[in-house]
C-alpha cells in the first residue's frame, strides 16, 4: 500500500481553505454533490469521491497546489476531460483531483519546426483546428479526440485509428513542462529533434500521471495528407478478412488505417443507420491510404486487389470528403451502436502480433460460447489492437461474474499469443491484476525505483499502473 | 576485438560477452571491484562522451552474442541479440523485401544494440525517426546485475512505464541491453538520390527549406558544406518520379543545378566516423537557427553535412581553437555537442552541452538503475 495519507477532514478543511484564496472559490470543489462527477472516468466499474477537485489556472497555481497537498500528506490526482478508460483519473486513495481543464491554451504555433506548444488541457482536436490552412495537424487521433485533452493523451499514451501509420502520441511529444510532486517545475526535453542525456519524455508518456502534473506539452505537427482513399471491403468469413490485413502490409502498402468491424455490429449499424452493408456479411475492412496524388490511386488499387485476392465479395471506393465520412461513419458509430444490443458493454483493449488475427479472433469467440456471453469485434486490425465488446446486463450477477472470468481469459489469451495487456487505453486500475502476466517482479521493482526519482513519496496518482511489490510473489520475468 | 581506448585510457581487460549471463557477471564483477564497465558493440560511436570517472574500467564486448533470435516477416518485427551488425541484420531482412530505416555510419561494425543506445542514425532520421522509434521490447541486465525484460513484439504496448524508452539513447548508462525486438518496415520500391549545387551555401539552405516543405516531401534534404545538397526521395515508384521531376524543377526555380552526386548516401553518414580531424561537432538547431550554424560552421572552416529535416549538423573542426565560435551557437537555442575532443578540451566542459533544469532528475533516475555508478561512469550527459 502507499504511505498512508491525512485524509481527515480538518486537514481538507485547511487545504480547501488556503486553496480557495490561491484558486478562487468557484475553482475548488467540496460538496458531495460537485465531487460525485469526479468519482471515476470513463471506466465506471470502480468509483472512488475524491476529497477535493481544484482547477487551476496556470503553472504556478499547479506548483501551489501541489505544495500546499504536500505540506499535508494528502495525494493529488491529476484530471483531463475524465475520457480514460481505465480508472486512471479515479481517486482510489483519495486525496485531491487536479482537473486541468481551465489551462486548455494553445501558446504557440511554430511551422517551421512543425511544433506547437499547448497547455495540458488543450483539447486534442484544438490543435488540428489552430493549425488549419497550414498544410500541418495533430496526428494521434483517439475517438475521444473532441474531449480529450492532450496531457490525458500524454498520459495515457493515446492512440487511434491512424497510429498505424503515425505512430502513438509517444511519437508526437517532443516536450514536456511537468510539475513534480515537491513542486519543482523541470522541463523534459528541448523540443528539438534530439534531446541530450535521458529521454524522460519518453519515459514520461503513458506515465499515467503517476510522476508529476504535466502542465504544457510541445507536439510535433503532421504534414497533412495529400490524397487519400478509402476503400470498405466486404468479406464472408473473419478468416479471409484478416488474412487480407496481414498481406495488405507484406505487400509494402502502409495504410494510415485499416480497421475491422464484424457481423453483429454491421447488423447493428444497419439497424440504426441504413448504411447499405450486406447483412449476411462476416465482417468488413475500412482501409485509408494517403500518399502523393501521383500514387493514390495505384495504392487504392493494390489493396483494392489483395482483398479480392483474399474473396472480398464487395469493395467500396471513396473518392470524395463526402463518401469518405460516410464510410468511416460506420467504425465511428460502431461501439456506440452496441448500445441497441445491451444495457452493458465492457470494451477489450488487448494485443497480438498481427499475424495471429485469425487465431485471436477465433479464440475471442470460443471463450465466449464457453462463458455463455456475447462478443462483437471492431478494432484496429492493422495494429493487432483487439477491442472485443463484452455485451451484459449487469444486473445480472451471474451473468457479470460470467463476464469478468471471460474478459480475464481474453487477455490471457493476447499474451499467450505473444501481445499484451493493453495497446492503449491503459492499466489505470483496471488491469493492475493483469500486470503481472506482462512485468515480471524485477521489472515491476525497477520501474518503482525509476517512478522515486520523481515522486519518493507516492503523492502523485498512487496505486496506478504497475503493481506494488507485495502483489508478487516470487514471480520472475516472463 | 580488440580494446577500445577511451581518451587515450586502455581498459583493465576486456570481457567478450556470450550470453546475458555472462553480462550480469561482468557487472557483479565491477561492482565487487569498484571499477566501470562499458559496454561495446562496433566502437562506432563509443568515442562520444564525457571523460571517464574513474581510472579503472573493464570493456565489455557484446559483438559476440550476434544471434537471431526471432523473425515474423508478417509482423515486421525482428529480434535480435544486441551484438548483430546493422548489416546482417539487413541482410537477412532485405531476403523478405524489408529493412531497418536506420542507415548508420559503418553497418558492417556498427550493432543494432550500439545503434540504440546511441539513439542514432543516418539519412533516414526526418522520415523514419530514430531507433527508439522502432524498439518495441528488449532484455538487460541493469547496473544492479537484475536481468530484466520491458516491452515486447507488439507495435502498442502501454503495459507499465516506458522502460525501453528510457533505455533508448541512455548510451549504455543504465543497463546493458543484450537483446532487442525492432519493427522492421518494407524496403520502399523505389530511392533515389539526388545533387544539386548552388550559387552559395545560404542560398542552397534556402532551396533546402523549400524543398523541405514542398509537396514532394523529400525524404532526407542535406547539404554538404563542400557545397552540395543532397536529396533522398523513396517510397513507391510512381510517386518518387513524380516528387523526382518536381524536385528538378523546384531546385532549377531556386537558382540550383542538378549534378552527378559525389558521395552515396552511406557514404555520406561513414565520412564523420572515418574522418581523423581533431573535433567533431554534433549540432541540434531549429530550423530558425540553421542559416547561424551555416554561417559559423563556414567561417571556421568546418567540414561536414547540415541535415535540413532533423536539424542536426555533424561538422569537423580542423582547429579547436575555434570551438567557442561554435559554443556561442547556443544563444539561438542550438545543442551543441562534441562527439571528439582532445582530453585537455573535454575536461573543460560537459560534452553534451550545458545541463538544463531536469539534471537532478537524470542523476537521480541513473542512481535507481545503477546504483553503484558502475556503468559507463562519468560518460552520460551532467557526466552521470
Amino acid at each position: 500500500m502507499p504511505a498512508p495519507y491525512d485524509l481527515s477532514p480538518a486537514n481538507i478543511a485547511s487545504l480547501a481553505s488556503e486553496l480557495r484564496q490561491l484558486l478562487g472559490e468557484a475553482y475548488v470543489l467540496a460538496e458531495a454533490a460537485d465531487l460525485l462527477a469526479y468519482d471515476c472516468d470513463a471506466y465506471t466499474m470502480h468509483k472512488a469521491t475524491p476529497q477535493l477537485v481544484v482547477m487551476p489556472s496556470s503553472t504556478d497555481d499547479v506548483v501551489a497546489v501541489v505544495r500546499a497537498c504536500r505540506r499535508r500528506n494528502i495525494p493529488v490526482i491529476p484530471r483531463g476531460a475524465g475520457t480514460g478508460l481505465s480508472g486512471g483519473a479515479t481517486a482510489i486513495h483519495g486525496g485531491v483531483i487536479v482537473s486541468l481543464i481551465r489551462m486548455d491554451g494553445i501558446l504557440s504555433i511554430d511551422l517551421p519546426n512543425r511544433r506547437a506548444v499547448v497547455q495540458a488541457g488543450c483539447m486534442n482536436l484544438a490543435i488540428t483546428r489552430a493549425a488549419a490552412g497550414t498544410g500541418f495537424h495533430y496526428a494521434p487521433d483517439p475517438s475521444s479526440q473532441s474531449a480529450c485533452t492532450i496531457a490525458g493523451n500524454v498520459a495515457e499514451n493515446a492512440s487511434g485509428p491512424h497510429t498505424l501509420k503515425y505512430g502513438m502520441t509517444a511519437h508526437h511529444i517532443a516536450a514536456l513542462r511537468i510539475v513534480l510532486p515537491d513542486g519543482t517545475i523541470v522541463d523534459l526535453g528541448s523540443g528539438l529533434e534530439e534531446s541530450t542525456g535521458l529521454d524522460l519524455v519518453g519515459f514520461t508518456v503513458g506515465s499515467e500521471g503517476t510522476l508529476g502534473i504535466i502542465t504544457e506539452v510541445t507536439v510535433r505537427l503532421t504534414p497533412d495528407p495529400q490524397a487519400v482513399r478509402t476503400l470498405l471491403a466486404v468479406f464472408e468469413t473473419v478468416e479471409d478478412c484478416t488474412q487480407t490485413v496481414t498481406q495488405i502490409i507484406a505487400s509494402g502498402l502502409l495504410p494510415c488505417a485499416i480497421e475491422m468491424i464484424d457481423k453483429v455490429i454491421l447488423q447493428a449499424l444497419e439497424d440504426a443507420f441504413r448504411l447499405g452493408f450486406p447483412r449476411d456479411a462476416a465482417a468488413v475492412l475500412l482501409i485509408e491510404l494517403d500518399d502523393p496524388e501521383a500514387a493514390i490511386d495505384i495504392a487504392a488499387d493494390r489493396a483494392d486487389a489483395i482483398c479480392r485476392s483474399n474473396h472480398a465479395r464487395e469493395v467500396r471506393r471513396a473518392t470524395t470528403t463526402a463518401e469518405r465520412e460516410g464510410l468511416w461513419l460506420a467504425r465511428k458509430k460502431g461501439v456506440g451502436t452496441t448500445g441497441r444490443l445491451a444495457s452493458s458493454i465492457v470494451t477489450q483493449d488487448g494485443v497480438i502480433p498481427r499475424s495471429r488475427l485469425p487465431e485471436a479472433l477465433r479464440r475471442v469467440a470460443e471463450i465466449a460460447a464457453a462463458h455463455g456471453i456475447r462478443v462483437c469485434n471492431i478494432f484496429h486490425a492493422g495494429d493487432g489492437n483487439l477491442h472485443p465488446c463484452v455485451l451484459f446486463d449487469e444486473r445480472d450477477l451471474d451473468e457479470l461474474h460470467r463476464v469478468e472470468k471471460a474478459n480475464d481469459e481474453i487477455i490471457a489469451m493476447c499474451v499467450e499469443l505473444g501481445g499484451t495487456i493493453s495497446g492503449e487505453h491503459g492499466i489505470g486500475i483496471e488491469k493492475l491484476h493483469h500486470m503481472p502476466l506482462v512485468v515480471g517482479a524485477a521489472e515491476a521493482a525497477a520501474m518503482h525505483r525509476v517512478r522515486r526519482a520523481f515522486d519518493p513519496d507516492d503523492e502523485c496518482n498512487p496505486g496506478k499502473l504497475v503493481p506494488l511489490p507485495s502483489a508478487y510473489g516470487t514471480g520472475t520475468a516472463p | 576485438m580488440s580494446s577500445v581506448l577511451l581518451d587515450g585510457q586502455a581498459p583493465r581487460s576486456v570481457v567478450a560477452a556470450r550470453s546475458p549471463e555472462a553480462v550480469a557477471a561482468a557487472i557483479a564483477d565491477a561492482r565487487h571491484g569498484r571499477r566501470g564497465l562499458v559496454a561495446v558493440g562496433g566502437g562506432t560511436l563509443v568515442e562520444h562522451g564525457n571523460l571517464l570517472r574513474t581510472d579503472s574500467w573493464d570493456h565489455l564486448d557484446l559483438s559476440p552474442m550476434d544471434a537471431v533470435i526471432d523473425y515474423s516477416p508478417a509482423d515486421t518485427v525482428v529480434t535480435a541479440q544486441a551484438g548483430i551488425t546493422l548489416a546482417a541484420l539487413q541482410e537477412l531482412l532485405g531476403s523478405h523485401g524489408q529493412m531497418l530505416p536506420f542507415d548508420a555510419p559503418l553497418p558492417g561494425r556498427a550493432t543494432l544494440g550500439g545503434l540504440f543506445a546511441s539513439n542514432a542514425t543516418g539519412t533516414l532520421q526526418a522520415a523514419f525517426g530514430r531507433p527508439r522509434d522502432r524498439a518495441l521490447g528488449l532484455r538487460a541486465v541493469l547496473g544492479t546485475g537484475e536481468a530484466v525484460r520491458f516491452g515486447g513484439q507488439t507495435v502498442k504496448n502501454v503495459a507499465g512505464y516506458d522502460m525501453v524508452r528510457l533505455l533508448a539513447g541512455s548510451r549504455g548508462s543504465l543497463a546493458v541491453v543484450t537483446e532487442l525486438t525492432v519493427r522492421a518496415c518494407a524496403r520502399p520500391e523505389a530511392d533515389t538520390w539526388q545533387a544539386y549545387e548552388g550559387r552559395s551555401l545560404p542560398a542552397l539552405l534556402e532551396a533546402a527549406r523549400l524543398l523541405r516543405n514542398s509537396p514532394e516531401r523529400p525524404t532526407a534534404t542535406i547539404i554538404d558544406l563542400s557545397g552540395c545538397l543532397y536529396l533522398r526521395l523513396t517510397g513507391m515508384e510512381a510517386a518518387v518520379a513524380w516528387a523526382t521531376d518536381l524536385c528538378r524543377k523546384t531546385a532549377a526555380i531556386a537558382g540550383c543545378t542538378e549534378v552527378e552526386p559525389p558521395f552515396s548516401p552511406q557514404e555520406l553518414v561513414d565520412r564523420r566516423s572515418e574522418s581523423d580531424a581533431p573535433c567533431l561537432a554534433r549540432i541540434i538547431a531549429p530550423a530558425g537557427a540553421l542559416d547561424a550554424v551555416l554561417a559559423a560552421a563556414h567561417a571556421i572552416g568546418a567540414v561536414g553535412h547540415i541535415d535540413v529535416g532533423t536539424g542536426i549538423c555533424e561538422l569537423a573542426l580542423p582547429d579547436p581553437p575555434a570551438l567557442p565560435l561554435l559554443e556561442a551557437l547556443s544563444t539561438h537555442a542550438v545543442v551543441v555537442t562534441w562527439p571528439r575532443l582532445p582530453i585537455a578540451l573535454k575536461r573543460e566542459r560537459d560534452v553534451w552541452g550545458p545541463s538544463r533544469n531536469d539534471a537532478p532528475l537524470q542523476a537521480r533516475v541513473k542512481e535507481a538503475l545503477d546504483p553503484d555508478g558502475v556503468l559507463s561512469p562519468g560518460r552520460n550527459v551532467g557526466h552521470l
